[in-house]
């Protein structure tokens, strides 16, 4: 009589090792070999070197030129931009430059497999001795496969050109390095010297190989000719304006039609200003000659006695001659002719002076009306005056007239060589367009010649002597955990599947009948 | 652990090299069998114990020689085992037995000549009939009657039958229904669930008092020294 009861079966630490004792044959028989599986090919297998070599990415060369009339300088970054950096990159592992690299170092000759010397470390023959076997089991295995690979000769076959460049790209790794303009080229070899030697010689060739961009040869000469041509067009334009200003007298229209148009606005400012004199001198003729009419002619002034003035130059002269009859009197006797003719002059002279003395002149100024000769000096003074403006407005008329004509002759002119202008802008601007590409041509050139280039080496690759190939510490770590991984799990589920009995649990649980002993194993026939 | 020993071929049967080393050997499992079987019976008598199994080769045979031996440990008990598996008798090698002039003669001949086939062992109070010489070639014997328990039970006070395979040999559940009680012997990672529930329906149906399992050759993986400390 049994009790029903349920059995409510959790997991607990004993069922855990127990499932992994009774299982330790599977798992040890998984993790054991693993581990010695990949310990030994660890071992075995050739260590691989690893060459790196730094690619810095700088500007040295500018990709454009600039000629001296730019006015508007355009903003060269320092900045590498990550395209650049990218596109560099792509280009370090283009066909052509590996091809190069291949070339170069004979990698199409060589051997997967390296030679091994008799008296090289047991451990090295090992390795080569594997590294063969492994290549002839590959062999067997293509052959059967129905791949023909004929791999024996060593003469270089484009097939085995290109099999060696295929080598040599998986062996590559190229890669940027983050924030900084530099890229990083490695290569993995069995040999750390060939390594080194095949990474330096990439790069020397990538660093040396024509900017992209950069034309290619004979491009130089094109724009040379093209420059040639433009510049004889430029120079046909050139004369033709020169001939048409010339034909024209023309130095510098625009300067000279402001200067006609200048002159052309005094002129006529003139003018304007000559009618307004001549109006308001015309405004003056009318009252001044109703003044004049209106006015006497002759009008008396004064009357006055007037004191002889003669009398005065009379008494002065009558002095003067008896001062000249004193001295003649000392020198000469009274009978001299002198003194006789200097008498007789003295009588004159006061005769006259008495007959002067007489005479009371009597003055009568009779004058004409002065406001009469002013208004008539008015007068005259503005017909002529009128007359002269007159004069010169004509000659002002004729010169506005004169001037106009000038203007638009300019003006009409001034269009034509505008037209002749633009022809030979034109001209001019293409063939500097063109002198500036071929400066730049002539200059890539310059640089190429000198291995100027966007590129530089940062740090050259030199040989490890540490392989990085094959992580015989982590691939064993790596088998121990994955192989204890795999080994617990297949334990776990073998013991899940295995249905039979072991334990009095499952015996319960199953047959719902009491376990009354366990009789345990005998070693002997166990 | 390993790939499972197909059905045919079964482990040769256990040998001791003298019946001292048979006394000795688990005594205390088989004692704690006794005592159990002693607990678990019923308000009735347990004077016959059939010992099944589902398949051959799961050392039936020992565990029901060792039950007999372990009833043996009572002086006063005189006990009997009976080898009914025809097919594949262990019980007279293990107890150093003469196999012949068995049970196959005693089913042929009649229930009467029972007496004429028991046969002494090296233990004193322990009987044995083995189960006889069959032809190879025979087919099903007949039914073990219930006569022949009955004049067993008259002589002895404990008879342990040990039985054919269940699942092999239907006769063996009419053995087992007749007995007063049966233990189904299972061995550890060898008896499958399935196999195991099938037995064990079949005696059911049959009409068999199951008391229990035996646990054959139970194998204990974890070392005692980190058992101590699980």
């Amino acid at each position: 009589m049994m009790t029903e009861r349920e059995t409510t079966w959790s997991l607990s630490l004993r069922d855990v090792v127990r499932v992994l004792c009774r299982r330790s044959g599977i798992i040890l028989s998984i993790l054991v070999p693993g581990v010695l599986i990949v310990a030994v090919a660890s071992f075995i297998s050739l260590p691989i070197y690893e060459a790196s070599a730094k690619v810095l990415l700088k500007r040295e060369r500018l990709s454009f030129f600039h000629g001296p009339n730019e006015s508007v300088q355009p903003h060269i970054s320092q900045e590498i931009r990550e395209q650049e950096l990218n596109s560099e990159l792509e280009l370090l592992g283009n066909h052509s430059l590996l091809e190069a690299v291949v070339l170069q170092h004979r990698l199409y000759e060589r051997p997967v497999c390296p030679a091994a010397a008799a008296e090289d470390p047991l451990l090295v023959r090992l390795r080569v001795s594997a590294c063969q076997q492994r290549r002839a089991w590959w062999h067997w295995l293509q052959t059967l496969l129905g791949d023909k690979d004929s791999a024996t000769s060593l003469r270089l076959t484009p097939q085995r050109l290109e099999k060696a460049i295929d080598g040599l790209k998986e062996g590559l790794n190229i890669i940027p390095i983050k924030q900084s303009n530099l890229i990083l080229v490695r290569y993995r070899d069995r040999d750390p010297d060939l390594a080194a030697k095949v990474v330096n010689s990439l790069v020397q060739y990538f660093i040396l190989k024509p900017e992209q961009g950069e034309q290619p040869t004979g491009v130089y000469e094109l724009y040379q000719d093209e420059t040639g041509t433009l510049r004889k067009h430029l120079q046909q334009a050139e004369e033709r304006l020169w001939q048409f200003r010339h034909n024209a007298g023309i130095i510098d229209v625009a300067q000279q039609k402001a200067l006609s148009l200048s002159k052309l606005a005094d002129f006529e400012a003139s003018l304007r200003s000559v009618e307004a004199d001549i109006a308001a001198t015309q405004g003056q003729i009318a009252p001044l000659k109703r003044q004049l009419a209106a006015q006497p002619e002759e009008i008396s002034v004064e009357t006055r006695m007037v004191q002889n003035d003669a009398l005065a130059t009379l008494k002065t002269h009558l002095m003067t001659l008896e001062v000249e009859y004193g001295r003649l009197r000392e020198k000469f006797k009274a009978n001299h002719p002198l003194r006789r003719e200097m008498q007789n002059k003295i009588r004159k002279s006061k005769d006259i002076l008495a007959q002067e003395a007489a005479t009371r002149i009597q003055e009568q100024s009779i004058q004409r009306n002065p406001v009469y000769e002013s208004i008539q000096s008015a007068l005259l003074q503005a017909e002529v005056t009128l007359a002269s403006l007159q004069a010169r407005r004509q000659v002002l008329q004729q010169h506005v007239h004169d001037y106009y004509q000038i203007s638009q002759q300019f003006d009409r002119q001034s269009i034509e060589i505008e037209a002749l202008n633009r022809d030979a802008q034109l001209h001019a601007d293409a063939y500097m367009a063109y002198m500036r590409k071929r400066e730049e041509a002539r200059f890539a050139r310059v640089m190429d010649q000198r291995g100027i280039a966007n590129l530089s080496m940062a740090e050259p690759a030199h040989a490890f002597s540490n392989p990085v190939a094959p992580r015989r510490k982590l691939n064993i770590l790596l088998s121990l955990v994955l192989g204890s991984v795999v080994g617990v799990g297949i334990a776990c589920i073998v013991d899940y599947t295995d249905h039979t009995f072991k334990t009095r649990d499952e015996v319960e649980r199953h047959l719902s009948l009491p376990l009354l002993t366990s009789i345990p194993v005998k070693k002997e026939w166990g | 652990m390993w790939p499972k020993r197909s059905r045919k071929t079964r482990r040769p049967p256990a040998r001791y090299e003298s019946l001292t080393h048979l006394l000795l050997d688990d005594v205390e499992e088989f004692q704690q069998l006794r005592e159990n079987l002693m607990l678990r019976r019923a308000a009735q008598e347990l004077k016959t114990i059939a010992v099944c199994k589902a398949n051959a080769g799961e050392g039936s045979s020992r565990v029901a020689c060792h039950l007999a031996i372990a009833f043996t440990s009572d002086p006063r008990a005189r006990i009997v085992l009976v080898d009914s598996d025809l097919r594949h008798p262990g019980l007279h090698a293990l107890l150093q037995v003469s196999q012949e002039n068995g049970l196959y003669e005693t089913l042929i001949e009649g229930a009467a000549t029972t007496k004429d086939r028991i046969k002494k062992t090296g233990l004193p109070n322990l009987s044995i009939i083995t189960s006889g010489t069959p032809p190879d070639a025979h087919p099903a014997p007949p039914l073990l009657s219930v006569d022949i328990l009955q004049i067993l039970k008259e002589q002895f006070s404990v008879v342990v039958v040990d039985t054919s395979p269940v699942l092999a040999d239907a006769a063996a559940v009419g053995v087992a229904a007749q007995c007063d009680g049966a233990i189904l012997v299972l061995q550890a990672e060898q008896t499958r669930w399935e196999v195991a529930r099938e037995a064990q329906a079949r005696l059911q149906r049959a009409g068999a008092n199951l008391l229990g399992v035996v646990l054959n050759r139970r194998k204990y993986p974890i070392p005692e020294s980190l058992y101590k400390r699980l």
